[in-house]
């Protein structure tokens, strides 16, 4: 896009607000000319807008996956305690670090010299893959040979907020378009009487960088993915009021639209477009959205595979309805599980307790998962990922400095491990490797954007290419870097 | 001052001595310590005869046009020094050419242009003194085009064939008939039909070995200019070991680090070998060391995908991709999609579509079938399609997934999937299909995943079935 475009599309922007106003003082006039002259008389004169943002759209090449569902587990397990096995670590349980370890490293706590920490879990090999998986996962180590491992994963940021920005959006600043708002981009909505784009979240709190890891930056608004809730309204505020009929409803948008594309003509803001979709959305939601949350539905064998409570907000709630919705052509669907910042200050953020506790609320879950997507033939074409924001360290943690009943591990961001499933990839396959303390990568080491970039990749889209023009430059969700991981491709 | 006499004399004494060293230096003998010594100076030496020519045309015509009033002596005597320096220049030349590794036609031609320029230079001192000025003049000539000819000759053989013209526009480049040596290199374009071996791994072994290793010399003892030559090798160790590229001796020789005594190509000797060649080989050889496989045939890592795209490879396409399709008719996806049908282009610039219907009689519509050869995957998941609806599938040869899930069909019509050589994917979970329905799917080339999970189908019919189909995936939920 040329310059000279994007100055018409900031310009648009920039009337939006009084333009709106000036034509609520116009008043309903313009409705009835704007039906006569239809959709088809507004199409995209801004290059780069699409007038039907969610249409479906062909990616660059031949997808092997269609749909995606990346399980989150925010705060970031500790690889160590789950998949990246280290016998030694164990001998050298609370030794010393020697200093050679820790010069020039800055960790988000530790201070002085820590002492190493021994693995606060058993190991064995899994599956004809011979995968190690700790104890902590009993469900998972059935299905050891559906995943690929990324045991030399490593990010950029070891503070949660800005490391969750980086692994979504390709930044650890605010304002750049997530994963997921990139594939809606790229590949519209498949079903159109439902979001595209979903985030479920479970745990006691929310993703620390808040809804900018699910949110469109600079992208169309219309591409931000839709927080739906396992109780209660589905999405907030979607139900008509009480005593507004469905018609009146279908009634007043069709109104407001009508004027809403009046409006594009006159400033050709795709944030107009984004409004109209929106509503037109939301209205087929109303009806969509009950039936495709409602998780009552489902038998009673289902329920118990993936250990859900109805009724209740769980993981396992999350990656039934992930199914569902994957199920119904939604294209990306976001899970977040809070709770897995173990740092060993208290009960709850201790290797031994709450550490433990997240594994059971989430193993027999996300096994459950993979194993009833691969049943129903819908794993081939939906990948599935896992994993944190970064990884923990082989040093123990000890704030206070003080004697203290609980372990815990610092935030590491040199290497940690993610498992990816479905949507192409190999399966019991392992890729990369970490040293004898599992502190640093020895071989195939992977990036948080060549994850991106695989990710992508397995939609169908050379991610170098997939673009948006803002301030001046094409933007895209690697930036300047990323390399597909070819070795984990079947 | 140099006497007409005295430039008979320089004539017949460089001519002597050139072919004095003609027989004396042969091309594929072996120069001793000394003479590799003195043959590495000859890109040096080469240019002092160049100068003198050059200086020496100069005056010529400094001379010719009066700005110079004395001075046929100085000229004479440039002259004379052109002719020695010639001698020089190809003495050291055939020492050099004797160590090996340059390409035998293009060394012999810049030879023999080395040869005729000193001759030259020595002819021309003479025929100063006994021929007229139109002589002299066309003999000037003829050393120039000669002189540049060699020259460029020269530069081909140290820096490869289009060095000078690398950078020349297009048109000139094209004209002297230098075309881009990366689209000529290898023979990648048709990837059905050329041999990994001919198109590909005989090239590399003609630039980078067959100088000692081939019909003219034999250097440890070891030739690799044909087929035969490399499958009579016999040597301690095997040259080639068929899928194991670490193994074979071919492999570790040219894989050794810079400055080992053993490295191949010689480091003294040669362009070193680069390291896409050396994937190149170990590709080969892991592939089997085939002298038969196409290049189609064989599994290409995307990292050997990216070297040979270099060297101008397309993509290769399989399956239905290798089906010559052109893209659909939009009016027609149009049409279909009025009548209630989802339907999505594969990818940009693909012609393939892939449908969901809601109904199982969508196979019946006109612009459905319009558009049969552009279909690949249909999707009736959750439909009322029945057996009969089925039956319309056999319309539908390029099908490569088929969804028929959740629907009340019992299968028996799935014998018109029997034809399909593309379908890959058949997913019958939470249908009625049972054990004799089975047999119909046995029946298809090259099925890789069928789904059976809560289906009428037995666990001795799903069974039967795996073995049947032992390469393919199949899944009853368990």
């Amino acid at each position: 896009m040329k310059i000279y475009d994007e100055a018409r599309l900031r310009l648009a922007h920039l009337q939006t607000r009084r333009h709106f106003l000036k034509s609520f003082s116009a008043g309903m006039g313009g409705a009835a000319l704007s039906t006569m002259i239809g959709p088809s008389a507004f199409a995209a004169s801004v290059p780069g807008v699409d007038p039907d943002p969610l249409a479906p759209k062909a990616p660059h090449f031949a997808p092997r996956a269609k749909h995606v569902i990346f399980l989150h587990m925010a705060g970031a397990p500790s690889q160590l305690e789950l998949f990246d096995y280290k016998p030694l670590l164990e001998r050298l349980n609370g030794q010393q670090a020697p200093e050679s370890l820790l010069d020039g490293k800055r960790f988000a706590f530790i201070r002085g010299i820590p002492k190493m920490l021994g693995p606060q879990a058993t190991f064995e090999q899994h599956g004809h893959s011979g995968a190690w998986i700790s104890n902590h996962l009993p469900h998972f180590s059935t299905v050891a040979d559906e995943v690929s491992f990324l045991k030399a994963m490593h990010t950029d940021e070891f503070n949660h907020a800005p490391a969750q920005l980086f692994m979504y959006t390709g930044s650890p600043r605010l304002g750049r378009p997530s994963l997921g708002s990139w594939a809606m981009y790229g590949l519209g909505s498949e079903n159109q009487n439902l979001p595209g784009f979903v985030v479920l979240i479970s745990g006691a709190a929310g993703p620390s960088a808040g809804a900018s890891v699910y949110g469109s930056g600079f992208l169309p608004t219309v591409y931000q993915g839709i927080q739906c809730r396992s109780d209660g309204d589905p999405v907030l505020f979607l139900s008509d009021p009480d005593g507004v009929p469905r018609d009146l409803r279908k009634a007043s948008i069709e109104a407001i639209n009508e004027i809403n594309r009046q409006q594009y003509e006159e400033t050709q803001d795709p944030e107009i477009l984004t409004r109209i979709s929106q509503y037109e959305l939301a209205f087929r939601m109303q009806m969509s959205v009950p039936e495709a949350m409602d998780i009552q539905a489902e038998p009673d064998y289902i329920h118990q595979e993936y250990g859900t409570a109805p009724g209740e907000v769980s993981f396992g709630n999350n990656c039934l309805l992930a199914r569902r919705l994957v199920e119904r052509g939604v294209r990306f669907v976001q899970l977040f599980h809070w709770g897995w910042d173990s740092h060993g200050a208290g009960e709850s953020e201790a290797l031994t307790h709450g550490f433990v506790d997240r594994c059971k609320e989430t193993d027999q879950a996300m096994t459950a998962l993979i194993v009833d997507l691969k049943r129903r033939g819908l794993l081939e074409d939906t990948l599935i990922v896992w994993g944190g924001e970064f990884g923990r360290t082989p040093m123990l943690e000890n704030r206070s400095g003080q004697d203290n009943p609980f372990v815990g591990r610092d935030h590491h961001s040199d290497v940690y491990t993610m498992w990816m499933a479905g949507g192409g990839v190999k399966g019991g396959y392992t890729h990369g490797e970490t040293d004898e303390i599992g502190y640093q990568a020895v071989s195939g080491r992977t990036h948080v954007h060549d994850l991106q970039a695989t990710i992508l990749n397995q939609l169908g889209f050379d991610h170098t290419k997939l673009t948006f023009p803002f301030q001046g430059r094409d933007f895209r969700l690697t930036d300047v870097s990323g390399n597909v991981i070819r070795e984990i491709l079947a | 001052m140099i006497t007409p006499r005295f430039a008979k004399w320089n004539l017949i004494g460089v001519v002597l001595s050139l072919v004095l060293v003609y027989f004396w230096i042969d091309p594929v003998g072996s120069a001793v310590e000394w003479q590799r010594f003195f043959g590495r100076f000859h890109s040096a030496y080469a240019h002092l005869p160049i100068g003198f020519l050059i200086l020496a045309l100069a005056l010529s015509i400094l001379r010719a046009v009066g700005w110079m009033k004395d001075g046929d002596n100085a000229i004479s005597i440039t002259l004379v020094l052109a002719s020695w320096a010639g001698l020089q220049a190809v003495m050291a030349g055939s020492w050099l050419g004797q160590m090996g590794g340059y390409p035998e036609d293009i060394l012999f031609l810049h030879k023999m242009m080395g040869y005729s320029v000193t001759v030259l230079a020595a002819a021309l001192l003479y025929a100063r003194y006994v021929y007229e000025r139109r002589v002299v003049l066309s003999m000037w000539g003829v050393t120039l085009v000669l002189l540049t000819i060699g020259s460029d000759l020269g530069g081909q053989i140290t820096h490869g064939p289009g060095y000078v013209t690398e950078y020349a526009p297009s048109l000139a480049r094209n004209l002297l008939g230098h075309p881009d040596p990366m689209s000529t290199r290898f023979e990648t374009g048709a990837p059905d039909s050329v041999r990994v071996y001919d198109g590909i791994i005989a090239p590399i072994f003609a630039e980078k070995c067959v100088s000692c290793h081939g019909p003219n010399r034999e250097r440890g003892s070891l030739r690799l200019h044909t087929k035969e030559a490399i499958g009579n090798h016999d040597g301690d160790e095997p040259l080639i070991v068929a899928g194991s590229p670490e193994e074979s001796l071919l492999i570790k020789r040219i894989s050794l680090p810079d400055g080992h005594e053993d490295q191949m190509p010689p480091a003294q000797d040669a362009k070193p070998i680069s390291h896409a060649d050396v994937e190149l080989l170990k590709w080969w050889i892991s592939e089997g060391a085939s002298f038969e496989q196409t290049i189609a045939d064989a599994e290409m890592p995307y990292g050997i995908t990216t070297i040979l795209q270099a060297y101008g490879l397309g993509a290769i396409r399989r399956g239905v991709f290798s089906l010559n399709i052109a893209m659909p008719d939009t009016s027609l996806i149009s049409a279909l999609r009025m009548t209630g049908v989802r339907v999505t282009a594969l990818a940009e610039n693909e012609p393939f579509l892939e449908v969901q219907c809601e109904t199982g009689s969508c196979l019946n519509e006109p612009s459905m079938r319009e558009l049969s050869a552009h279909i690949i995957s249909i999707d009736f998941g959750a439909s009322d399609a029945t057996d009969e609806d089925i039956a319309a599938l056999s319309h539908f040869p390029n099908l490569t997934r088929l969804d028929i899930s959740r629907t009340e069909i019992d299968g028996s019509r799935l014998d018109v999937l029997a034809d399909m050589k593309y379908l890959s994917y058949l997913n019958l979970y939470g249908s009625s299909v049972n054990d004799a329905a089975l047999d119909h799917i046995a029946q298809i080339p090259n099925i890789a995943a069928v789904y059976l999970w809560q289906t009428a189908a037995t666990s001795e019919g799903v069974e039967r079935l795996r073995i049947q189909l032992p390469e393919a995936e199949i899944d009853f939920g368990n």
